[in-house]
């Protein structure tokens, strides 16, 4: 299973004569289970791009293929698409509207017409999924922490059985502990249930920390593609773009440029404090 | 002298009602709180979700009074609603969203909006704007539309704006949740410059420990208290305490304390890149 982009272009406001070419020429597979973080700064595309991955808009040209399968074909079903590739928007928390917090996740399963024993049983393993103990199941969504409230919106995309899971800034506004809880999650989701995740994040330090693959955007076009352990030595060229590498790094890069010998390319805290270690010593 | 902000004993609850207006609980935001900020200082006040360090920046700008307790802005207490309007001119607020805060469609017209309704006269309304803007670094964008701009250049605009009003301090509520490495950077820059060249108080909100750094001293909060409080490095040699308050310290003491850990002789309250190289460095030499 994979997602393939070829030669996608797109393009806004066409015709308006103030139009705006978000995308050039993206050709990208993502592969089943992988785990990507996705870095770019303001504008440079990437919010055009996974709004592309699960049809809520149409490329200007170029194919997307989902499974070996050309979403663009007439006879696709764009719907299934949906809830295969889930999409968690920037603070996911705002679109909570229900009553209570297991409503507000079986309203995705309700409108994909099932039954209401399926209905339940998925909104029920979704909540245990992100840790939302039963106690808290006829309890308001409003009347939560910010962190758990995102755990339920991510909960209610979860219900719909997604093999994807895009998440757009998941721990913006969140303190350091609602940060490592959502993230942890998101891990635990990848290595147990097997899906595939691409995180958007300006965080340099959560993409060291959590991602195997990186992707990086500017100017509408992927620049960088690799190990996170490869980009980060791109520091010069990643601050041009106005992005950066964790501190972790910078401590790396400046003392190798001062000549210390140190081997390999840490980015962790974990990694660096070891690798700084056998050099001292 | 008389301290620019001084908080004594400042308690501020927040009532649940249910759906007849019945009041069915309290929730204490802020549990006495007490601080002290003299003119010119730079502030930063550290707190997970829910510690109350927006519910006391709201008590700043008299957006909010307190329920026990007093709080005086510029030797105004803010329970007497005469003062509000002067506590808001001598403290103006920076909000998280840029896009909730800009209202006009030309850069130089949203930060002459507020002198304006302050009725200053046009001429030095239009010498505020051309000098707060200049402060900020966004001159050159003067006759843009906002809608152009990078979340970290509204979010300079914005910062302008209040600027604009001539005020002694500016209260931030985490400027930069929302903005990428490089528009963060640049805001906390301009604060810092605000800071040393105007003269001006700043309250930083935040809970990204590195902005932090660039505080003159720090407070901590959690369950509506202070809980810590001295310079960046005092607060973040003690991390076992910040991380049971949902907190964490920066990526390099992180490094540093491993390093500790392992036995190697460096003091445990670094912060800056440059500080633990240079130190790492000098102590490879000396082997």
């Amino acid at each position: 299973m994979s997602i393939k982009l070829q030669d996608v272009n797109y393009i806004y406001g066409i015709g308006t004569g103030q139009e705006k070419h978000a995308l050039k020429n993206i050709n990208l597979e993502i592969n089943d289970g992988e785990f990507i973080g996705l870095a770019g700064h303001t504008g440079s595309g990437k919010s055009t791009l996974v709004q592309l991955l699960n049809g809520l808009i149409r490329a200007s040209s170029g194919t997307i293929y989902y499974n070996g399968q050309n979403i663009y074909d007439k006879l696709y079903n764009m719907r299934s698409l949906r809830s295969k590739v889930g999409l968690v928007f920037q603070y996911p928390e705002h679109q909570l509207f229900e009553t209570t917090v297991v409503n507000d996740v079986q309203f995705g399963p309700k409108n994909l017409g099932l039954p209401q024993l399926e209905i339940e049983l998925r909104s029920f393993k979704a909540l245990k999924m992100v840790g939302i103990g039963d106690d808290l199941l006829d309890v308001s969504p409003f009347a939560l922490s910010g962190g758990q409230k995102r755990r339920v919106a991510i909960a209610g995309i979860l219900a719909m059985k997604p093999e994807v899971l895009v998440l757009d800034e998941p721990v913006a506004g969140l303190d350091p502990a609602g940060r490592d809880e959502i993230l942890g999650l998101l891990k635990k989701l990848h290595n147990e249930n097997n899906i595939t995740v691409i995180l958007v994040s300006h965080s340099m330090e959560d993409i060291a920390k959590y991602v195997d693959r990186m992707l990086v955007m500017n100017r509408g076009e992927i620049v960088l593609d690799g190990k996170p352990s490869k980009i980060f030595c791109f520091e010069k060229e990643l601050e041009k773009i106005g992005l950066g590498v964790p501190e972790t790094v910078k401590v790396i890069h400046r003392l190798q440029d001062a000549g210390a010998n140190i081997i390999g390319e840490p980015i962790t805290t974990e990694e660096s404090s070891e690798a700084i270690y056998r050099w001292l010593v | 002298m008389i301290p620019f902000i001084k908080a004594e004993s400042l308690v501020h609850e927040y009532s649940r009602r249910d759906e007849e207006g019945n009041i069915t609980g309290i929730n204490r935001a802020l549990d006495g709180i007490d601080i002290e900020v003299k003119a010119g200082d730079f502030i930063a006040v550290l707190g997970a979700n829910g510690s109350g360090k927006s519910t006391f920046a709201k008590h700043l700008n008299a957006l909010l009074v307190p329920t026990e307790g007093t709080l005086y802005v510029d030797g105004k207490d803010t329970s007497d609603h005469i003062n509000d309007l002067a506590v808001r001119q001598s403290a103006g607020m920076v909000f998280q969203n840029p896009d909730n805060q800009i209202i006009a469609n030309i850069v130089e017209e949203d930060v002459g909006f507020g002198p304006e309704n302050m009725g200053v006269p046009t001429e030095e309304i239009w010498k505020r704007v051309e000098e707060s803007l200049k402060n900020v670094g966004m001159y050159e964008y003067r006759k843009e539309s906002p809608n152009h701009l990078s979340g970290g250049q509204k979010q300079r605009v914005a910062i302008a704006g209040i600027m604009a009003m001539k005020p002694k301090c500016i209260i931030l509520d985490e400027p930069t949740a929302m903005l990428d490495p490089k528009g963060r950077e640049s805001v906390i820059k301009t604060v810092k410059e605000l800071n040393i060249h105007e003269n001006i108080t700043i309250i930083l909100i935040t809970h990204y420990m590195e902005e932090v750094t660039a505080a003159d001293y720090v407070y901590v909060m959690a369950d509506g208290q202070i809980k810590m409080q001295g310079t960046p490095r005092q607060v973040f040699a003690r991390s076992e305490e910040l991380i049971k308050y949902k907190l964490t310290i920066p990526e390099v003491t992180k490094i540093a304390l491993a390093l500790i850990k392992k036995g190697v002789k460096i003091p445990k309250d670094i912060l800056y890149v440059e500080e633990l190289t240079d130190i790492l460095l000098k102590l490879k030499a000396r082997q």
